[in-house]
Formats: structure tokens, C-alpha cells, sequence
């Protein structure tokens, strides 16, 4: 039994008279603290398959056991709960709170959660520790990502989905985050998923998933995948 | 960004398609997209506008209903009413005023309906001026109709009778000529035109129950009560206007210095006319007096004069005695002489008197003889001249007879020629009568001929025809016999022979008939001629000789009859003539006789007349010698006689001294005694009458004294000018104005501010939609739309929004406002419905507000956004940058908050625009409820302050100045009656000041008691911002707080009032104290008399009852204004009854008000509500991705909400207040304050209110969060 088993998945959207299938009887399982690379074109279906599992969308068919939950029973108040408690989500845009500093937009999230982790602990982590009182718009686009991040993982989240991290920032501190997110998931043990249309990033995930066109095309295990720094793009 | 955003690319995609028709399409759906933004648009706009145009044209529209009203009654501008009525010299004076259309005057007097209180003014019905309104029936035209108030329809009917019961005025005089009239009608006043209040009455209770109208001739008075005028320079115009008040105003003036000297003049006058009255009543009381004294004095007199009558009568009757004693003594000796004397006399006499008788012996013999002799003389006499008529007589009757016997000759000879003649005639008839016999009997015989001729013939042909006949039957037997179909040929044969020969036989019988036919009708025809020629001629001419005939034999009878009577008469006369000659032959015999009986008469009377002549000789000696005896004694008997007279003389003098004297004495006696019984009669009447006649003297006296007394207190009388507004029972009039003009007063501050926040948050909707649609309008500047094109949206969805919204508000501020109105006050006046008029101008500034509001911001934030670069505006406006707000700085406040109240605390001040919004929307809603709850409370408290707390009293009975001593005793004896709990002497005026913005003259009540300790059992005299009662003293002068405001004084100042005689008083104020109904003046006694240079002196008391429900007020008072020491009760019904008007009304539209003030809190919440959300529809998703539960995500940004909206409604208390405060000095008329006090409630419904719609929000919105797609929201680039 994997961590995460996600067992033919379909997704449909109706939209005027035409069904748009997103997932189309999608199966992978994910491993306990494997960083997983879900690649694929825009239009592949990757990010319907990461609101799935982040608790944000529910699927059609299929199962999709997290933990040993099939959150695709859940009802909106525990899909609630499962996103609190057992997700950590970052995004393309960041989506920090603007009125609220980087160490409250962090608190944000540990306010919510009962063994949450130390906000400013975290945001150390992630090498805020001197921005702790700066308001969003003070921050650059990858210092606001990492508060981001520091969001996420200051719940203790059982997963940590990314949802094109890097979509938005330059080569560089792109690199940044992403070293941040695969330590996370190397030295924290957090079971993380990133989705992105950036084939380049592929060798960092111990799996790639490869879609296209609503399907799983390809499942890559990797034994020994290669640290950030050493890719290019 | 906003969700709407994503919608830009479709809309450039349109665009490209469809040029300027689709930036047409984009606006419209940009409005359908956004309809709730729309719609509160609309809505505020809308309630904006209606409260606005409502309240501005609703008091125009009552005052135009009232105008016309009374424009179409010719309803009078100004009305003057004496006391003591309108003379001829008030008329002319009148008549003087400047511009007088009409004038015309009438006549009224207050009653009672019999066996009521219900008091009634009865008028005069009016030619020109004041008509009335006919609502059924007529106008009175005769003395016995009435037409009567319109709210006595429920008790009577038309034809009804209606009795009423006039009390007679002091001096007993009524001015009906009757009291019962036939109800003919129901009207209405143009002067009193409540339903509730129609002023006071000396009638009744006190208040005018209701008025009727009756025809001038049911009055009788010397002078009019009332004169109603109209004026050229206010007719057309409103009677609503400051130029009709002006106008008024100064004709009132006017009249007022016409008439100033009349007062005193008229007080003249009628005091002249009473102090005649009473002259001659004192003058009647003096005769009274004097008649009283004059009548003892003369029954003194006549007690003197009786008893020196008395006196009189005693002294003649002993004088009368003694002289009649010697007179009688005198008498008494003469009378002896004549008695001897007298019997001498009598011897002579008695010789005398036997002489005497012997000659009359003898005289009497001889006269006997005469008289035999005298007797046979005519006897004889007679005798013979008897004789010589019977002789004369014979010889007449003898002629007579010789004559009868000629005429029975000739009758006998004429009686035989007509018997001859008559018997030749005879004979002749007979003769012509066997002539026609013969003729006649010659013609029946020619008929007979002729008759026997036609029977003949006739015969012979029945015999003809018989034997026809006979033949026909039997040929119809054969025939029968024939026809049988199976008849033997032999039979047949035989049948037919017969059958031929009995044809042959008819054939000849036939012939036969036709001859004997013939013959018959010749014979018939014979007999015709004879009849027509000879027979009918001749017996018609021996018909006509035998009428003759006839008719000579009738002619013959009465000659036969004549003839007859004669021969009868001649016999008659034949029998006469022979009984003639028998009568005549015994005539002839007593003649005879008779002269043989008158010779022997003759000569026995001759012997008879020696005898007598010679006894007369010897009779005529005795004679002589008795006549020369008698001459002696008669001389003897003279003297004596004579003496005798003079004795009788003298006795019947004495006797008639005697009787004169006594007679005398009796007839003194007599009188002395009727003298003493009228003396004692008179005595008695007088000491009868005295009593009375004092008693009577003493009351008229008394009465006289009264007049005095009243004359003494005779005041001036007033004559009262008024307008509309002031003329008795016009209080309706003025409520009416008050009920428009508060409802303009509120329309000037009330809708001007619920405007103010609807625009305002109008216009920060429009800002907010201008940069919600900030990328489309970039990309529709990129594709080369001009700037103009860009702003048309913002500028055509302002304009369509507000242009909606504010003919909404419009339409229904012009109708339904105004009819809302009227029902609150409508069922209390008589006047007609309210008048629904379009104002241009209030709707024009209600378009152009909205536009300003909705329109302007839209283009001008457009214009201002438009200024940047397309590839700018492409760019979401960076979001407001945090930061730290000042309440970070402060630490320990700061570190004590939880996080979510940091957060809540941070983003209330980072969008400081929207929360000064929801602030100011919310606390503007607040505001206007608690001012609407507020002004609510105010109104509707004033009534309890003022006749729960303030005042106890039930009633003032005014003292009348005239009443007598007596009746003042009857009004005290019934104040000390138990139903009465206390009363307080006072001393009671109704002085005036003008004051007000329309400068209006203000009634003040002004009281000085007589106890000042007392009045506050009566009157709780307090300040109203303390609490702290006031103590009259007697150098008080203690004013009301509405009257104080209105003349800006306070203690310490002066104030000038104007007295009843129009004089003007200064006072010194020392306390102002609360008072929420009418204005009040408390004075010490002190301060009276030094102010109005006169002494105190009570004519009135403040009454408190056992029981003070108003049945048990108004029983009271009808008892009270029966006492003739009662001027006038004043009761607080009609400030009651005023104030409940208001109130009504007022209630009415601030129920309105609040409901629209709920409404706007309503839009403005929602609005900005909306706003919130949808301006942070990102931030929401975010925290819905994290974990938010969906009441944590709700509460994350209405927790703001919350807050703002405890803000605002703190600050809408505040600002309500003091907006309250403002209300209740602008609104409020001149003689009402508003209760400036605050209930709980007018804080805690406004916040009911919004807490609920507040909370409702909250839902909606809750509901709208859960289903956010979060995902949406966080895809699109920020």
C-alpha cells in the first residue's frame, strides 16, 4: 500500500453542452517522502490532478486514497479538514495575503493547525529570517514564494503540492525554491508533488508522471535523482 | 482582480467584431453581469428621490387642496366679533377699510340641542361670504330650517326636527325667534373645518360640539354679531402665501386702529343704557317709597278727621234735643184752643147737615121724573123714524121686483129660437152621415169581388202543383226501383213503362200548373188595379168627409150644453120672483101696525111734562134758605180751620226739625261709620300689603344694586380681529397649516440627508465599479477606442441606474407620499382630499442629484484613470501595500490581540476608504432611524409630560367680571361640592405676544395665583434639563420654554407682552420652566402689580376633580357654565385634541421615513458588502485553500464588517441626536415643544434593525463564499 494511491481517476467538466474530460482514468500511487514530478503540456490535465489531491476538487470516478483515505468520499466540511491539516499548497502566484507580513501570512496557516511549526523557525528555514515583518509587496517574487512555501510546510502538511512553483520566477531564484522544496522533502521527509510543464526539472523527482491529453502517459521511478543544482534549463 | 475581469477577452473578441455596436452590447452586459450593483443604484437613488420629492410636495399639495377649498367657499380673510355685537357706527367704520371686497354680517349664538349638553353654534346663513359646502340636502331658506354640521348626520335625518335649548343673556334677552327648526341639510364650514375640535362655545361644556346654519329671519337682534370680510388684494392669491399674510396682516392692522375707539365708545353707550335702566328703576323704587309714606300719612288723617266727626255728631244731637223739647211745648197749648172751638163747630154743622139731606130727598124725586119722561120722549122718537124706514124699504123691494119680472120675459124667448136652431143642425149631420155609410159599403163590396177571384185562382193551381208533385215521387220511387243493379229484364221493362207514363202525366200536370199560374197572377193583378184605382182613393176620401163630419157633429154639443144651463137659470129666476112678491105683502102689514102704536106715545108723554115742572119750583125754595145757613157755619169753620193750619203748621215744622235734625245726625253717624269701615279697610290692605310692597321695594332695591354692580364691572368690550387662523374654531384652519408646514419643515432636513448618504455611497459605487473595470476599459483603449467611448459606459450605466432610480422616486414621492399623508390626517378634517400637484422643479433637482451622484463620479474617476498609458491600465492597480497601522505602535495593546483580530484590525485600516464608507452608509441609516424613532418619541411623549407630569389640573373656570356677590357665592358653593378634589383662586389672562418665524400672535396663558404655595398642586413648575422644581414667589415671573425660545429670553431678561387692553407689560423673567403644549406666563403678585400698575384681584380658580376622566371633565364643566358667575371654562381637550392631530400625522410619516431609512440601510449594507467580498475574492480563496472552514472564511471578512457596522451605528447615535435635536426646534409649531427627552428604544431599534439586516447580510454572504470557486481565483495573475 503506497502513500498516495490514486486508482482510475476521472475528471469531467461540462461546459455548454461539451464534456471536457481532465483526467481520464488516471492511475499512479506515490511512495511516503517522495518528491514527485508531474509533467506534462499545459492542457494535460496536471493541475486538476493536483486540486484533487490537494482537496480543492473532487473526482468523477476512481479512488484517491491519501494516508490511507480515499478523500474522494469526503464531504466539503472533511475535505475542509484534509486541506488544514494534511496539505500544504504553493503557487504559481504566491497568494500571499498583502496585508499581512511574511511572518503572518506564515502564522495564517499555523494559526489553523494544532502542531503547526514555529512560523519564524520556518521562515528561518527558508532563509527569511530577515524579512520576518515585511509586508508582501516589500519582497521580492522568490522571497514571497519561499513565505509561501514556509506557508505550506509550517502545518506539517502529510503532502506538499506545487502547482508551477517556479512559473513565475526568473532561472535563478527559481533554482532557489526549488533547492528549498527538495530539501524539504529530503531532510523533512515531506511527501511532495510538483507540477510543471518544464520537462527540464524532471531528473530532481524520485518519480515523474508523465501526462498528456487527460492520461498517465509514462511513470518514471528514478533511484537516484540528481540534486537541483546540478541541472540546468 | 476580479472575477469580472476574465471577462475582458470575450469582450475584446466582440469588439473586434462588431465596432461601436458592440461597446453598446458590453455596456448592457456589464449591467446585466452586475445586477445587484445596478439595482442598489436604482434603489438608492429611489429612496432618495422619494423621500425628497414626497416631503417637498407634499405639504404643497395639502395647502393647494386647502386653497381651493376655500377659494370655492369665498371663505372670509378676515372676521370681526364684538362683545356686544356690530351697531351701525361699527358698520360704517368697517366700511373704511382700505381695498374691501365684501363685507357681510351675521348672526350666531351658542345653544344647547334640548335636553343635551351638546352645545351647537347656530349662524346666520351667508349670502357671499364663508358659504358652506352642501354635502346633503339644502341651505336653510326659512326661519324654521336648519342646515346642520355634517357630523350630526348620524343622529338626524333630513327632515328631522331639531330642538334647541338658548340660555337667556344676563339681562334675559334670547336672540331666537325660535327653537325648533326642520332639518333640511348637512354642511360644512369653511371656518371650522376639524372634525376634533371646533373651538370654544358659552354653550355646553364649554367647547363647541358642533355647528348648524339656519336663515337670518330666525334671528332677533338689534345688532350683528359678526362681520366677515374679503379684500380686493388677496382675492387669487394663496391663502398660504407671506403675500397673503401681508396683506391680511395689514388689513388687520387696519381695522384694528379703525376700530380702537370703539371699545370705550361702545362701553359708553351700553353702560349709559344700563345706568338709564337703572335710574328708572331706582326712580319706579322711590315712587314705590313715597306712594308707601303718603298712604300712612293719609290713613293718620283720616283717623283724626273720623274721630272729630265723631265729636261733631254728639254736640247736634244734644242741641238738637233741648230746642225740639221747647217747640213742642208751644204746640201743645194751641192745640188745646182749637180742640173747644172745634166742637162748637161740629153742633152747627150736624143741623146743617139734616137740612141738607131733606132737600136732597126732594131733588133726587124730581130728577127721577125727568128722567122717565126724557126716556119715553127718545122712544118715541126712535119709534118714528123706524116707521119711515120700513116705509122706504117696502117701496125699493117692491121696484125690484117689477124690474126681475121683465128680465125672465125676455130670457124665456131667446131660450126657444136657439132650441130651433140648434135642432136644423142636427138634422143635417145625420143626413151626410148615411151618405158616407153608403159609399163605403158600395167599395168593401168591389174588394170582396176581387178577393174571391184570386182565392179561386190560387187554388186551382195548388192543385196543379200537388198533382206535380205527386207525378215526381213516383218517378223517383221508379227510378229507385231501376237502379238495383240485378233487376229482372221483365221487371225493368214493366218499370220503364210506368216510369214513361207518369212522365207523361207530369208533363200535363206541369201545363196545368203554368195555366193555373197564370190565371192566378191576372186575377191578382185585377185585384191590384181595383185596390190602387178605385178602392184605396175612395175609402181615403170617405175617411176625410167623415172627419168632417165628425168634427161638425163635436161643434153642435156645447150649443146643445149652453142651451141647457140657460133653460136651468130661467127656472131659478121664475122661483125667485115669487118668493119677492110674498115678502113685499108682509112688509105692507108691520108698517101698518107700527103707525098706530106711535099715536098713543105722543100723547102720554105731554101729561108727564106738567107734573115735573111743578115739584122743580118748590125744590128751588128749600134751597135757598139751606144756602144762607150754611154761608154762617162755614165763616166759623174758616177761622178754626185756619187756626188748626197754623197748629199743623207749626207741628210739622217741629217734626221736621225733629226729622231734619235726627236725619242729620243719622246721615253723620252714617258716613262716620263707612268712613271708619274704608278707614279700617284701607288700614287692613295697607297693613296687607306693606310686607310685600317693602319686600318687593327691598328686591328691586337688590336687583337695582346688582345692575350697579354689574354696570360697575362692565369692561370694554373686545372687538377681535381675525384671520383664518384665529377665528373662533378655526383651530382645524391652523392645525391643517401646521400638519403641511411641519411635514415641509422635515422635508427641509430629513430627505436632504438620507439624499446626501445615498448619493455618497452612490458615488463611491460608481468609483469602485470605474476600477473594477479597470483592464477592459485598458484593452478598449488599446484597441483605439477613444477615451469618450471608454467613459460612455460608465457615464450611460450612472445615467440609466439613476435615471430609473430617480423617476421611481419621483413617480411614487408624487402619489404615494402624499396620499400616505392624507390618511394620517384625512378622517380629521373636513376638508377635501388631498391635491396631488407635479412639481418640475423638486423632480428636476432629484434628477440632477442623481446625476451628480451616480453620473459625475463615473466620468470623473474615468477621466482620471484614462489619463494613463492602455499598457498600464492592462495592469491590475497594485494592491494596497500593508504596512503597519498606528495601533501596532501601541505594544501591550498590540501583543494582547489574537492573530485573527490583528488581521481584522490591520485590513479595517488598510482600506480606510471602504471603512469611512460602511461607516458613514451605516451611521447615515442610524441616523436617520434614531432621528425618525426620535422625533417619534417626541411627538408622542407630550401629550403624557404634559397632562401626566406636568399638569394636574382639569380645568380653569373663568369668573365672569359681572357676576353679582351673590352669584360669585353660588360658583364658590359649588367648588366646594365633593366631586370638585381642590381648586386654587386665581387670577387669569390670556395676554398675546407675536413671535415666530411667522410672526404669529402667540396665545400665553398667564396665571397669578393666589396662593403660590399652592399652584404646585396644580402645575408642577420645574427646569427641564435639572429636574429642579421652581419656586413662585411673589416676585416671580416664570415663563414656558417653547414661548422663551421663541423669544430668545432667558432669566434676567424682559419681555413685553401685550395685555387684553391692548397695552403693552414689561416682565423681568426669573425661571423658565417646562412646558410642552401652549405658552405660560406665572406671575407673583408682586411682579403682577408692578408690571401691570393694577391690583391683584382673582377671577378664576384652576379646578382638579374627584374624578378626572373626560366624561366626568366635561359633566363638570356643563355644570360650571350653567352658573351665571362662570364666564368660561377652559378645558385642555383642545390642546389635546390639536396635539393628537399633529401627532397623527407626524407618526404617520415617520413610520414612512424609518421605513425608507430601513430600506437604505438595507442597500447600503448589501452594497458594500458586495463590495468587500468581491474586492477580495482572492484573498478569500486563499484562505479557503489553506484550510478555512467556511463560517472562519465568512468571519475572516465580515468580522470587518461587524466592527464598521458597531462603528457606524455608535456614530449614527451620535449624529443622531444631535440630528433628533435638530428636528424638534425646526419642525415643531409655535405653540408646541417637541419632548427633547430620549427613549431607549430610539437607540436600540436602529440597531435591531441593522444588526438583523447586518446578520441577514452575513448569510447571504456565507452562502455566496461557499461557493467561490477558489481555484478560479488563484489561476489568474495578480
Amino acid at each position: 500500500m503506497a502513500y498516495i494511491d490514486v486508482e482510475h481517476l476521472y475528471r469531467r467538466y461540462h461546459t455548454g453542452g461539451t464534456e471536457i474530460i481532465a483526467n481520464n482514468d488516471v492511475t499512479f500511487s506515490v511512495e511516503k517522502g517522495e518528491l514527485v514530478i508531474i509533467l506534462g503540456a499545459s492542457g494535460a490535465g496536471k493541475s486538476t490532478l493536483l486540486n484533487i489531491l490537494g482537496g480543492m476538487d473532487s473526482p468523477n470516478e476512481g479512488r484517491v486514497v491519501v494516508a490511507g483515505r480515499d478523500i474522494a468520499r469526503l464531504d466539503r466540511r472533511e475535505l475542509t479538514r484534509y486541506r488544514r491539516t494534511d496539505v500544504g499548497f504553493v503557487f504559481q502566484f504566491y497568494n500571499l495575503v498583502a496585508n499581512l507580513t511574511a511572518k503572518e501570512n506564515v502564522e495564517l496557516a499555523s494559526e489553523i493547525v494544532r502542531d503547526a511549526q514555529n512560523p519564524v523557525e520556518v521562515l528561518k528555514l527558508v532563509g527569511l529570517e530577515g524579512r520576518l515583518n515585511n509586508f508582501p509587496a516589500q519582497l521580492s517574487g522568490g522571497e514571497q514564494q519561499r513565505v509561501a512555501i514556509a506557508r505550506a510546510v509550517a502545518k506539517n502538511p502529510k503532502i506538499l503540492l506545487c502547482d508551477e512553483p517556479t512559473g513565475a520566477l526568473d532561472y535563478r531564484t527559481g533554482k532557489q525554491v526549488l533547492k528549498i522544496l527538495q530539501d524539504m522533502c529530503r531532510v523533512r521527509g515531506a511527501t511532495t508533488l510538483i507540477v510543471t510543464h518544464n520537462a527540464a526539472l524532471a531528473p530532481i523527482g524520485d518519480r515523474v508522471i508523465h501526462m498528456r491529453d487527460a492520461r498517465v502517459v509514462k511513470i518514471e521511478r528514478s533511484e537516484h535523482p540528481a540534486d537541483i543544482s546540478a541541472i540546468e534549463w | 482582480m476580479e472575477p469580472r475581469n476574465q471577462n475582458a477577452p470575450r469582450a475584446r473578441h466582440r469588439l473586434r467584431r462588431g465596432g461601436k455596436h458592440a461597446l453598446w452590447r458590453d455596456i448592457r452586459a456589464s449591467i446585466r453581469r452586475s445586477k445587484g450593483r445596478f439595482f442598489s443604484i436604482v434603489g438608492l437613488m429611489a429612496l432618495g428621490s422619494f423621500a425628497l420629492v414626497g416631503l417637498k410636495v407634499a405639504g404643497p399639495d395639502m395647502r393647494a387642496a386647502g386653497a381651493q377649498y376655500f377659494q370655492s367657499l369665498n371663505a372670509a380673510d378676515l372676521t370681526v366679533i364684538a362683545d356686544y355685537g356690530l351697531t351701525s357706527a361699527d358698520q360704517e367704520l368697517i366700511a373704511q377699510v382700505n381695498d374691501l371686497r365684501q363685507v357681510e354680517y351675521g348672526y350666531l349664538k351658542d345653544v344647547v340641542i334640548k335636553g343635551t349638553d351638546t352645545s351647537v353654534r347656530l349662524q346666520s346663513a351667508p349670502e357671499d361670504v364663508s358659504l358652506y359646502e352642501v354635502v346633503q340636502g339644502s341651505m336653510p331658506e326659512v326661519a324654521d330650517e336648519v342646515a346642520l354640521d355634517e357630523k350630526l348626520a348620524d343622529a338626524y335625518r333630513l327632515g328631522d326636527t331639531f330642538s334647541v335649548t338658548e340660555k337667556a343673556d344676563a339681562q334675559g334677552n334670547t336672540v331666537l325667534t325660535r327653537t325648533s327648526f326642520t332639518v333640511v341639510g348637512f354642511v360644512r364650514s369653511p371656518e371650522i373645518v376639524s372634525k376634533i375640535n371646533h373651538g370654544e362655545s358659552t354653550a355646553g361644556s364649554g367647547e363647541l360640539d358642533a355647528y348648524g346654519v339656519v336663515a337670518p329671519a330666525a334671528f332677533d337682534s338689534d345688532v350683528h354679531m359678526t362681520a366677515r370680510l374679503t379684500f380686493t388684494d388677496t382675492e387669487g392669491l394663496d391663502p398660504y402665501s407671506d403675500a397673503y399674510d401681508e396683506a391680511v396682516h395689514e388689513h388687520k392692522n387696519e381695522l384694528e386702529d379703525l376700530l380702537a375707539q370703539r371699545p370705550a365708545a361702545r362701553l359708553a353707550e351700553v353702560r349709559a343704557d344700563s345706568q338709564q335702566e337703572i335710574d328708572d328703576g331706582q326712580a319706579q323704587v322711590d315712587d314705590g317709597r313715597a306712594e308707601l309714606a303718603q298712604a300712612a300719612a293719609e290713613l293718620a288723617d283720616a283717623r283724626t278727621q273720623l274721630d272729630s266727626g265723631a265729636a261733631q255728631i254728639t254736640t247736634a244731637e244734644n242741641t238738637l234735643t233741648s230746642q225740639l223739647a221747647a217747640a213742642g211745648d208751644k204746640l201743645a197749648s194751641g192745640a188745646a184752643q182749637i180742640r173747644s172751638g172745634r166742637i162748637q163747630l161740629a153742633a152747627g154743622e150736624a143741623e146743617l147737615a139734616r137740612k141738607e139731606a131733606d132737600l136732597a130727598a126732594a131733588r133726587q124725586q124730581i130728577a127721577a121724573g125727568q128722567e122717565a119722561y126724557d126716556a119715553a120722549a127718545s122712544e118715541l122718537a126712535a119709534k118714528k123714524q123706524e116707521y119711515h124706514a120700513g116705509v122706504a124699504a117696502y117701496r125699493q123691494v117692491a121696484a125690484e121686483l117689477a124690474q126681475k119680472q121683465d128680465a125672465y120675459g125676455q130670457g124665456a124667448a131667446a131660450l126657444e129660437d136657439a132650441r130651433a136652431e140648434l135642432a136644423a143642425a142636427q138634422d143635417a149631420v145625420d143626413a151626410a152621415q148615411a151618405q158616407i155609410t153608403a159609399a163605403s159599403e158600395k167599395l168593401e163590396q168591389g174588394k170582396q169581388g176581387y178577393d174571391a177571384a184570386l182565392d179561386q185562382a190560387a187554388s186551382a193551381r195548388g192543385q196543379a202543383e200537388q198533382a206535380c208533385a205527386d207525378a215526381t215521387e213516383k218517378i223517383d220511387a221508379l227510378d229507385a226501383q231501376l237502379a238495383v243493379p240485378d233487376l229482372a229484364d221483365e221487371k225493368r221493362a214493366q218499370l220503364e213503362a210506368a216510369r214513361a207514363e207518369v212522365a207523361v202525366q207530369l208533363e200535363k200536370a206541369q201545363a196545368a200548373a203554368a195555366a193555373a199560374a197564370d190565371a192566378e197572377a191576372q186575377a191578382q193583378a185585377a185585384r191590384d188595379a181595383f185596390m190602387d184605382e178605385t178602392y184605396n182613393p175612395g175609402a181615403q176620401e170617405l175617411a176625410h168627409k167623415q172627419a168632417e163630419l165628425d168634427a161638425q157633429a163635436a161643434a153642435l154639443k156645447p150649443k146643445q150644453e149652453e142651451l141647457a144651463a140657460k133653460e136651468q137659470e130661467l127656472a131659478g129666476a121664475a122661483q125667485q120672483l115669487e118668493e119677492g112678491r110674498a115678502a113685499l105683502a108682509q112688509s105692507k102689514q108691520q108698517l101698518d101696525d107700527a103707525a098706530a102704536q106711535l099715536a098713543t106715545g105722543r100723547s102720554k108723554l105731554a101729561a108727564s111734562a106738567t107734573q115735573l115742572a111743578q115739584a122743580r119750583s118748590q125744590a128751588d125754595d128749600g134751597a135757598a134758605q139751606l144756602a144762607a145757613g150754611r154761608q154762617t157755619l162755614e165763616q166759623g169753620a174758616d177761622l178754626l180751620a185756619q187756626k188748626e193750619q197754623e197748629l199743623a203748621a207749626g207741628q210739622a215744622e217741629l217734626a221736621q226739625a225733629r226729622a231734619a235734625g235726627e236725619a242729620e245726625i243719622a246721615a253723620a253717624k252714617q258716613e262716620l261709620a263707612e268712613k271708619e269701615a274704608a278707614y279700617e279697610k284701607a288700614r287692613a290692605a295697607y297693613e296687607d300689603e306693606r310686607p310685600g310692597a317693602e319686600a318687593d321695594l327691598a328686591q328691586a332695591e337688590a336687583e337695582l344694586a346688582e345692575a350697579r354692580e354689574e354696570l360697575a364691572g362692565l369692561e370694554q368690550p373686545s372687538y377681535t380681529v381675525s384671520s383664518r387662523r384665529e377665528v373662533p374654531g378655526g383651530d382645524g384652519y391652523r392645525v391643517y397649516q401646521t400638519v403641511a408646514e411641519i411635514i415641509d419643515a422635515l422635508a427641509n432636513v430629513f430627505p436632504i440627508f438620507l439624499y446626501f448618504v445615498a448619493a455618497l455611497v452612490t458615488f463611491t459605487t460608481m468609483t469602485r465599479m470605474v476600477e473594477e473595470e479597470r483592464i477592459n476599459s485598458g484593452t478598449l483603449k488599446a484597441l483605439g477606442y477613444s477615451d469618450r467611448d471608454v467613459m460612455l459606459k460608465f457615464v450611460v450605466y450612472g445615467f440609466a441606474a439613476s435615471t430609473l432610480g430617480s423617476l421611481l422616486g419621483i413617480a411614487a414621492g408624487h402619489t404615494v407620499l402624499p396620499w400616505i399623508v392624507y390618511a394620517a390626517y384625512g378622517a380629521k378634517f373636513t376638508l377635501p382630499a388631498i391635491t396631488l400637484t407635479f412639481d418640475p422643479a423638486v423632480s428636476a433637482v432629484a434628477l440632477a442629484l442623481g446625476y451628480a451622484s451616480a453620473v459625475l463620479p463615473a466620468a470623473l474617476s474615468a477621466k482620471q484613470e484614462l489619463t494613463a498609458r492602455p499598457a498600464e491600465l492592462l495592469l491590475p492597480k497594485p494592491p494596497a501595500a500593508g504596512s503597519k497601522i498606528l495601533l501596532e505602535h501601541v505594544r501591550p495593546l498590540w501583543r494582547r490581540l489574537s492573530f485573527t483580530q490583528k488581521v481584522t484590525a490591520r485590513n479595517l485600516f488598510r482600506y480606510k476608504k471602504r471603512m469611512l464608507m460602511t461607516i458613514f452608509g451605516v451611521a447615515g441609516a442610524v441616523v436617520l432611524l434614531v432621528a425618525g424613532f426620535g422625533t417619534q418619541y417626541s411627538i408622542s411623549g407630550i401629550s403624557d409630560e404634559q397632562f401626566g407630569r406636568l399638569v394636574s389640573y382639569d380645568m380653569i373656570v373663568a369668573e365672569s367680571p359681572t357676576a353679582t356677590s351673590t352669584e360669585l357665592d353660588a360658583l364658590a358653593s359649588c367648588l366646594a361640592e365633593k366631586d370638585v378634589a381642590r381648586s386654587l383662586p386665581l387670577y387669569y389672562e390670556n395676554v398675546t405676544r407675536e413671535a415666530g418665524a411667522r410672526m404669529d400672535t402667540q396665545d400665553i396663558t398667564m396665571i397669578v395665583p393666589d396662593d403660590p404655595a399652592e399652584l404646585a398642586d396644580y402645575i408642577t413648575l420645574q427646569v427641564r434639563a435639572t429636574g429642579e422644581p421652581i419656586t413662585l414667589t411673589d416676585d416671580s415671573v416664570v415663563l414656558s420654554e417653547r414661548l422663551a425660545e421663541l423669544l430668545g429670553v432667558g432669566p434676567g431678561d424682559t419681555f413685553t407682552v401685550t395685555d387684553a387692553t391692548g397695552t403693552e407689560r414689561t416682565l423681568a423673567v426669573t425661571d423658565v420652566c417646562e412646558m410642552y403644549l401652549g405658552h405660560f406666563l406665572f406671575v407673583g403678585k408682586g411682579a403682577y402689580r408692578r408690571a401691570f400698575h393694577a391690583p391683584y384681584e382673582k377671577n378664576a380658580y384652576l379646578v382638579t376633580l374627584a374624578n378626572g376622566s373626560a366624561d366626568a371633565v366635561n359633566a363638570a364643566a356643563c355644570s360650571f357654565m350653567e352658573l351665571p358667575a362662570v364666564k368660561g371654562i377652559q378645558q385642555n381637550t383642545s390642546l389635546k385634541a390639536e396635539i393628537a392631530t399633529i401627532v397623527d400625522s407626524l407618526n404617520m410619516i415617520m413610520v414612512v421615513l424609518i421605513a425608507v431609512a430601513s430600506m437604505l440601510a438595507v442597500v447600503i449594507l448589501y452594497n458594500l458588502t458586495t463590495i468587500n467580498v468581491s474586492e477580495r475574492l482572492r484573498e478569500l480563496s486563499t484562505i479557503k485553500v489553506l484550510g478555512f472552514y467556511d463560517n472562519e472564511v465568512t468571519m475572516y471578512i465580515y468580522r470587518e464588517t461587524i466592527i464598521l457596522t458597531l462603528i457606524g451605528i455608535v456614530a449614527g447615535w451620535v449624529i443622531g441626536v444631535w440630528f433628533r435635536n435638530y428636528i424638534i426646534t425646526v419642525v415643531p409649531p409655535d405653540n408646541v415643544m417637541f419632548d427633547p427627552g430620549f427613549a431607549v428604544y430610539v437607540f436600540v431599534i436602529p440597531l435591531v434593525i441593522v444588526g438583523v439586516i447586518t446578520v441577514a447580510l452575513g448569510f447571504a454572504v456565507n452562502r455566496r463564499l461557499v461557493k467561490v470557486d477558489m481555484l478560479e481565483a488563484l489561476k489568474s495573475v495578480e
